[in-house]
């Protein structure tokens, strides 16, 4: 092999191997942002986002930027602190450079309920939804661009009334 | 490290050093998939009640720190602690294993995972009955080491923590 040749395959095997781990570190983003929901840690959630991000969680609107993230989750905060179990599974990564698309299939398993002013444990519910994604690269860490979450099941949630704009894969370009 | 940008040639031990460096990284992400193995195959075990196979996942001098049970030191007592899971035969369970985060640091790594069970069994009145929807959500946490036989869990540390949080034992467990 000549030293051309040789180093062409450097830059290939660097950039695949680049890309592999692209996809563990994103996965461990979105893993980690999930056991900080499910552990209602909300302080550190904000800082996964880029400072431009936008989420689009359920029926809230989307919510542009830290300012407007953070105050989700506060509202999320103030919603209380529900013993539910969360399941994040089946990732699909793609990494293009410093951008990434990702989806996800999420499970929440619930089990308490307000019942005539006390709270009753019934085991049973869940909820399916799914994660659709961007994720950006900045200063050498991954974080969400854009951020799409929607129940699909049992029931399929319908999107937001007030919704003004879609949420596009391009956003994490932006 | 990237390769020179400015036209100039990399030598020959230049590139073979680069090389080590990519064979390093390539080893790493190849240690990430086998320690994931190592935990789903665990996980299988424990939810097929193959429990004489358990304490070959171990290294000689792991510790484990399970629930209510406090910590045992080595692999002859982490034997005894899974043979009494035979005491408690619990079948009709499923179990998922998600969301690993893995740090491997060449020869070892850490690892948190969460875990799952879905029970379909409860006892009403000394009898078992079939009931759907009973979970718990609990919390791996784990050191691993490469052994000559592959990558084996060095330390486990496990807690329920939904939709109620497991006490911790009487002696505190292991704090490491």
């Amino acid at each position: 092999m000549t030293d051309d040749e040789l180093e062409a395959q450097l830059v290939t095997l660097r950039a695949r191997v680049q890309t592999l781990e692209d996809v563990e570190a994103i996965k461990k983003l979105h893993r980690t942002y999930i056991r900080r929901l499910a552990d209602r840690q909300w302080h550190d959630m904000v800082d996964m986002f880029t400072a431009d991000a936008v989420a689009d969680l359920r029926q809230h609107g989307p919510r542009h930027g830290h300012a407007e993230i953070a105050e989700l989750f506060a509202s999320m905060r103030a919603a209380g602190n529900p013993p539910d179990g969360y399941v994040l599974s089946s990732p699909v990564i793609d990494v293009d450079a410093d951008l990434a698309t990702g989806t996800w299939t999420w499970h929440r398993h619930l089990c308490e309920f307000p019942v005539m002013g006390s709270v009753l444990r019934v085991f049973g519910p869940w909820w399916e939804g799914r994660y659709r994604c961007t994720y950006r690269r900045e200063d050498g860490q991954w974080k969400f661009a854009t951020m799409v979450f929607r129940l699909v099941a049992p029931d399929c949630e319908p999107e937001p009334a007030s919704a003004p704009e879609a949420v596009t894969s391009d956003a994490g370009a932006h | 490290m990237l390769a020179p940008t400015d036209g100039r040639r990399r030598t020959r031990a230049g590139q073979l050093a680069e090389l080590a460096r990519i064979e390093a990284r390539l080893r790493d992400l190849e240690s990430l998939t086998e320690i994931e193995d190592l935990h789903r195959e665990f996980t299988r075990a424990v939810a097929d009640r193959e429990f004489a196979t358990l304490p070959g996942y171990f290294t000689d001098d792991a510790v484990i720190d399970m629930r209510r049970h406090g910590a045992m030191h080595g692999r002859d007592a982490i034997a005894r602690h899974f043979g009494g899971m035979h005491a408690v035969p619990l079948t009709g369970a499923g179990y998922v294993l998600s969301s690993p985060i893995l740090d491997v640091t060449g020869d070892t790594a850490a690892g948190e995972w969460t875990w799952h069970r879905f029970l379909a069994d409860g006892t009403v009145a000394g009898k078992s009955v079939r009931v759907w929807g009973l979970w718990e959500e609990g919390r791996y946490r784990c050191s691993y080491r490469r052994t000559q036989y592959g990558w084996r869990f060095s330390r486990m540390h496990f807690r329920v923590v939904r939709p109620d949080h497991d006490d911790d034992p009487p002696d505190g467990g292991e704090h490491t």
